[in-house]
Formats: structure tokens, C-alpha cells, sequence
């Protein structure tokens, strides 16, 4: 029974691991895709993983916020660019859409 | 004759002597006149003039006041302690060096630091030895900026060391031990001038670093000090060495076959004065320009090749294949410590690195050139070598294209940043871009700014720094232990008083045992401006914290970096030291404060600028905090 129990619980880990454990490429592939997604992917991608911006809900208004952030420390992201990454971000993760 | 030519160059023979020997040796008279003609030079220079070597025989405190005078040293940084009376004995009836008093010794050895990086002069402290352990944190600011200092601790009398005294340890050497060049004990009176002579020349040569002497009490009263006093200009060591030709010769070929360089610039050039010589190199074939997490901006912030922080994945240049760092650390890759740095370099690129600091030359990666050198010569020879390669149309050619690709590349980045905060442009709390536009709008045109704010807050984006006869950035500390610029600003201004300067500073530093060198600013009639960005947070520790989504994320509860409630006026604390200053909620309210401000210091007066700045990051908007409070624990009401 333990052995069973055991074996449940190691299957459940595998197959359902705590966010942390996934590698930076799982991150990518839950992006939809989309216009704006190869920005969000090369742009936002280079400097840091996806993690937090795929398990993130905003509002257009916060992600305008959060990349224009973005942007003032350092990410070299040009205008229209940044343009097309908040739109696809308030498209595809806000609250409307259920967290994966 | 290898002997006669020692006696008469070490004074033991004179020039009748060394001819008649000579001439004993074989020489003709003609011939030997021609050798003792040649040698006179060198032996007149070894003559030191008797204005410059003078015996002494006094108080101990008169010989370090002799000493600093032979160091040229105008001003002695002090944090007061009752051992030190000799020393301002020394001083009281003579004009010619002034006391700068701080509060807090830590708050001296930041003055000493800005004093140091503004003027090139290595400045003198003198605390106490049971301050030391408050002043490490600026000598490790010091050490790791490479600033030069003397710092002089009396403490307990020689025959109480070893005892655990009162105010006394067995050692104060080890406590600076990592942040100092050399430490050590003065135990005989008679030795203190050989040994300040050596503190100023280790603390003056290349790489610099803070130098500590502690003196027991009894030896600073001793009445009866006999010494010699030479001028420090015979114990200073010039490093303006020449790199190796071949080095260079080869590095430059290395160069012109880059298909895409690109430049890091180092602290090394502004300590060089090399500025001039950087653009005119990087101009030369068009090569973008970025920078080391530096002191400095050692290359114009506004120029079109001026790229900003060299990042990893950099999009312009693409393909990077050289990287070509002058005088200067390699750029912190990564924010993980155990990540192997090599694997954030580009796949195949070359690295060419010139320093006249040897240890960090090869450091972290492979480097195909390593040039040691002043960077000032490196670069001339550089620039000479690459011209001499290659035809002036081959250089056009090379040239034109780089600096069109480099030009578009940075203004469309000005622009992105101009987008970015426009938005929030005219927000209250304001957004930090705004407040340092309209500074620019404000500050002369050869201000400095002193800035202790976050590394993210780039200001060099919105002032222009470093042409010439232009504005000055110095600051942050890269030893970026809070509590550095306060002090920084004032020794700035004491080294550069016919220049403005600003001082731009967070509260949360602040906070860090500044208020202190306000009584600093009020007593010496300090006129800066300091702007402090209040955002009521440490920011950098809650986004820090909060990317790594731990229970305070996800619960979003903050527990340690908002810094309200009490929400501090810092200009309230100014007043406490007699200090005018005023706060600025959005920017109406900050023009009008800075029109206050400028005007105050014109006057000769400091002047406390309280900005209220925004909040920015994850969890940015969370004001609470753990609710603990001691009163909350008492069971009396007492």
C-alpha cells in the first residue's frame, strides 16, 4: 500500500511538477501564438524566463506598465515593438484567461 | 670605475675626486671631463634642496602637521575623539590646513573619498580606533572604487594593548585588513614621518586603495620627536607606463579584421584623463561604445556610438566577435552567483582588455590581449596603430557605415525611453525620469552630479555627461554599500567649489547614517543640492525578492522594503541642521522647489530637495507591513 502510495506520488511530481522545476523552454512553449508572440519571445526571453509573464493575469493597462518597467531598466525594446508585446500580453494573460 | 662613479653619485666624492680617479684609471683629461660631465647631471638631481629636507625635533602632533604640509595636504576629514589633541594642537594656529568635521566616522571617510575622486589628491582621515568598525563600510566603498586615502586612528596607550582595554581591541588592523593596500601599527615616535611618507605613496600609486596607521595615545603626547621631513614628491611613484608595442601592434590587427567590435569603457579612463582619446578611437572605425558598472561615465552619454550597459544579449552590434574593454572590470553577467560566466559570453568571441590593473586582467575570461598600461598611452598607441594599417579611405569605409547603424540604434533607444515614461510623465508620485528632466532642465552646464540612487535608474539617459567642459557623473559607489553619498557630495564640492553640484540620492540610502553629514553641509556652509527620490521603499530588495515568488509574493505581503509609515520629511530633517529644503509631490511642485534650491546655494547655502518618486515592480503598491509594534507588547504603560 505505502509502495503504492509511493509510486502515486512520485507519477504526480513527474507529471505535475511545482513551477520552479520546469526548464526555461517549457515557459516559451505556453505562449500563443499569435502577433507579438516572437517579439515577447526574443525580446523578453533574452534577459529573463517566461515564467512569471505566462503564470501572470493584468489588465492592458498593467502590462503597459510592466514592460514600459521593462524597458526603463534596461531591455532594448524599441517602441513599436513594445507596443505589439503589451498588446499580445493584454490579448492572451489577463484575467479573462484561466492561469495554466 | 664602476666604483668611483657610486662615490660621486652618492655624494662620498667630489667632481675634482672622481676626475683624478679617472685619470688614474687611465682616461685622458680630455676624456675624463667628458665623463664627469655626463654623470653631474644625475648626481645634481639626487640633491634634495634643504627647503624640502628638513630635520625635526618636536611634539608628535607638530610631525604629522610637518608631514601632511609635505603631502600637500590642504584638508584633514575628522571625526572627533580626545586622543587627537596633539594633532589639533598642531593646527590651531595655522591657516594653511583646515578641519572638515564629521558626525560619524564613516560619514569622514565618504567626504575623504569624494574629495579623492573630484581633485586626484590623496586626502587625509583621522577618527578614532574605536570608530573603526563604523568607518569599514566606506573603506570598502573606497577599496572597491580604487580611491586612495591615509587614515590615521590614535587609540590606547602602547602598554595597555593585548589587555581588552576600554575602547580597544588587540588589533584594529584585521578589521580593515580586506580593505585596505597596507595597515599598520606605529610603535616609535621617531618613525611616524617614514611611515606617513609610505602611507601617501602606496595610497597615491595605482591600483589605489585606502591606507590605515593606528598610533597609540602615548606616542601622539611624546614632546621629544626627532624625524626628517621630505617632501612627498620624492616618495610618489608616477605608473604612466607605456604598453608593450608588439601587444599593441597585434591587438590593432586584431581590430581592423573585427567584422563586429564593440568597446566597454573603464573607471581607468576618467582616472587617466583619457576621455578625449576614447572618442576619438571608438569615432575611428565606428566602434559602439558600452560601459562597466562603473564610478564614472567615462565615455559622453549622449554621443550617437554611446550604447549605455553592456547586456548580455546585446542587438546592436549583432554577431559580436571582439570585445574590446579599456580600463575597466567586465560587466556583471548574471545575476546568479554559481552560473559560469563564460557561458553568457558569445559563442567565438575575441576579448582584447587593457588596464593598468594586472589582477583583473584575465580574470573571468579568456582573453586573446591582455595590455597592461596606462589606458591614456593604450589608446594612442591603439589609435596609431590602426591608422597605420590602413588607408584613409578603408577607414571611411569601415567608419561611415558603424557609426550610421550605431547612430539609428541609439536613437531609437532614446526614444523607447522617452516612450516608456510618458505615460506616467505627469503622475504623482512622479515617475524618476521626471525628476531628473527637469534638473537637466535646471543645472549648469558643467554641474556634477553625485548620485547614491538604483542601479535602474539610468539618469545618464536623460542628462548629457562627459564632453568636455560638460557635466561630471560620479557615483554609484561600486562597493555599493549604502551610506557613501551624502558624504561623496560634499567632498566633491570641497575639491570643485566653482562647479554646482547636485546630489541625487534615495531615501532608503539616506536612511543608511547619512542625516549625519548634514551637520556636515550646515557647519561648512555647503552649497548642494540634494535631491532625495523618495519612494518610501527599497525597491531593488522587494522586486528582487518577489521575482523569486516566494510566500511574500504570492501572499503579497512586503515584510521588510517599504520604508513609510512613518512616511520621513527629509525636509524636516534638514531644518534639524539648520538646512532650507522643501517637498515636491509632483512636478509643478519640483520646478518651484528647484528654483528655491538653486537659489539657496547660490547663496552659499545646501539646500534639501524631498521628491516624491513612484513605486515600480511587483508589489509596488503594498503599504503593509508586519503589524508588531513595542508598544504593542507592553503589559505596563510605561
Amino acid at each position: 500500500m505505502r509502495l503504492l502510495f509511493s509510486l502515486f506520488l512520485f507519477s504526480a511530481l513527474v507529471l505535475f511538477p511545482a513551477p520552479g522545476l520546469w526548464s526555461g523552454n517549457h515557459w516559451v512553449s505556453l505562449l500563443p501564438d499569435g502577433d507579438g508572440k516572437q517579439e515577447t519571445q526574443q525580446l523578453c526571453g533574452s534577459c529573463h524566463n517566461l515564467q512569471k509573464t505566462v503564470l501572470s493575469r493584468k489588465t492592458a493597462q498593467e502590462w503597459e506598465r510592466t514592460v514600459y518597467d521593462m524597458v526603463a531598466r534596461g531591455a532594448q525594446i524599441f517602441p513599436d515593438e513594445a507596443e505589439k508585446i503589451i498588446k499580445y500580453l493584454s490579448q492572451n494573460f489577463n484575467s479573462a484567461k484561466p492561469a495554466n | 670605475m664602476r666604483e668611483l662613479a657610486m662615490r660621486f653619485l652618492n655624494g662620498g666624492l667630489s667632481r675634482r675626486g672622481f676626475l683624478k680617479g679617472l685619470m688614474a684609471t687611465g682616461f685622458s683629461l680630455a676624456a675624463a671631463q667628458s665623463v664627469v660631465e655626463s654623470f653631474r647631471s644625475y648626481a645634481e638631481a639626487q640633491e634634495i634642496p634643504p627647503e624640502l629636507l628638513r630635520p625635526f625635533q618636536g611634539e608628535a602632533g607638530e610631525l604629522i602637521a610637518e608631514c601632511l604640509r609635505a603631502a600637500q595636504v590642504k584638508y584633514i576629514f575628522f571625526c572627533n575623539g580626545s586622543p587627537q589633541g596633539p594633532i589639533l594642537d598642531a593646527i590651531v594656529d595655522k591657516p594653511d590646513m583646515n578641519l572638515v568635521i564629521a558626525t560619524e566616522e564613516g560619514q569622514a571617510v565618504s567626504m575623504a573619498q569624494g574629495y579623492e575622486l573630484a581633485s586626484g589628491e590623496v586626502p587625509f582621515v583621522v577618527t578614532q580606533g574605536v570608530g573603526v568598525p563604523r568607518q569599514v563600510t566606506n573603506l570598502l566603498n573606497a577599496w572597491k572604487d580604487r580611491s586612495g586615502m591615509v587614515v590615521m586612528v590614535p587609540r590606547t596607550p602602547l602598554d595597555t594593548h593585548g589587555r581588552d582595554s576600554f575602547e580597544d581591541i588587540d588589533s584594529w588592523l584585521d578589521f580593515v585588513k580586506p580593505v585596505t593596500k597596507w595597515r599598520w601599527d606605529i610603535v616609535k615616535a621617531n618613525r611616524i614621518a617614514e611611515h606617513l611618507r609610505h602611507a601617501f605613496k602606496l595610497a597615491s600609486t595605482p591600483p589605489r586603495s585606502p591606507v590605515f596607521l593606528s598610533i597609540p595615545d602615548d606616542l601622539l603626547e611624546e614632546k621629544n620627536v626627532r624625524a626628517n621631513v621630505v617632501s612627498q614628491d620624492y616618495f610618489t611613484v608616477p605608473v604612466r607606463v607605456k604598453p608593450d608595442p608588439g601587444q599593441v601592434e597585434a591587438a590593432a590587427r586584431m581590430i581592423v579584421e573585427a567584422k563586429s567590435p564593440v568597446l566597454i569603457a573603464g573607471h581607468e579612463i576618467t582616472r587617466s584623463g583619457a576621455t578625449k582619446e576614447m572618442v576619438a578611437f571608438a569615432e575611428l572605425l565606428g566602434i559602439a561604445v558600452t560601459r562597466e558598472r562603473g564610478l564614472f561615465l567615462d565615455f559622453p552619454s549622449m554621443h550617437p556610438l554611446f550604447l549605455g550597459d553592456f547586456v548580455a544579449n546585446m542587438r546592436y552590434p549583432r554577431n559580436l566577435d571582439l570585445i574590446i574593454n579599456i580600463g575597466g572590470q567586465f560587466p556583471r553577467m548574471t545575476e546568479a552567483a554559481e552560473e559560469d560566466p563564460l557561458q553568457f559570453l558569445p559563442k567565438g568571441v575575441k576579448i582584447i582588455h587593457a588596464r593598468i590593473e594586472t589582477e583583473d586582467l584575465a580574470r573571468l575570461f579568456p582573453t586573446q590581449f591582455s595590455i597592461v598600461g596606462d589606458v591614456k598611452h593604450t589608446l594612442r598607441d591603439l589609435t596609431a596603430a590602426v591608422k597605420s594599417m590602413l588607408t584613409q579611405e578603408r577607414i571611411e569605409a569601415i567608419r561611415r557605415p558603424r557609426l550610421e547603424a550605431a547612430a539609428k540604434f541609439t536613437a531609437m533607444l532614446r526614444e523607447s525611453w522617452r516612450k516608456a515614461a510618458q505615460a506616467r510623465w505627469n503622475q504623482s508620485p512622479m515617475p524618476w525620469e521626471r525628476v531628473v528632466f527637469e534638473l537637466d532642465r535646471v543645472m549648469d552646464k558643467d554641474a556634477v552630479v553625485v548620485q547614491e540612487i538604483a542601479d535602474n535608474k539610468r539618469t545618464e539617459r536623460w542628462i548629457g555627461y562627459g564632453e568636455e567642459g560638460g557635466r561630471t557623473l560620479i557615483g554609484r559607489t561600486t562597493g555599493q554599500c549604502l551610506g557613501w553619498g551624502v558624504g561623496a557630495a560634499l567632498g566633491v564640492k570641497l575639491a570643485w567649489p566653482d562647479r554646482q553640484v547636485v546630489s541625487l540620492q534615495g531615501d532608503g540610502g539616506i536612511l543608511f547614517g547619512q542625516t549625519e553629514a548634514l551637520w556636515t553641509y550646515a557647519r561648512y556652509s555647503t552649497p548642494i543640492l540634494t535631491v532625495v527620490m523618495n519612494n518610501r521603499s527599497y525597491d531593488g530588495v522587494r522586486r528582487r525578492q518577489f521575482a523569486k515568488q516566494g510566500k511574500q509574493a504570492q501572499l503579497n505581503k512586503d515584510m521588510s522594503a517599504y520604508l513609510g509609515n512613518p512616511d520621513t520629511d527629509f525636509a524636516k530633517i534638514g531644518a534639524a541642521y539648520g538646512i532650507q529644503g522643501s517637498f515636491a509631490r509632483d512636478a509643478d511642485e519640483l520646478q518651484a522647489a528647484l528654483k528655491k534650491a538653486l537659489q539657496a546655494t547660490r547663496d552659499g547655502k545646501p539646500y534639501i530637495l524631498d521628491a516624491l518618486i513612484e513605486r515600480t515592480g511587483p508589489g509596488a503598491n503594498l503599504t503593509w507591513h508586519p503589524p508588531f509594534t513595542i508598544a504593542g507588547i507592553r503589559t505596563r504603560r510605561v
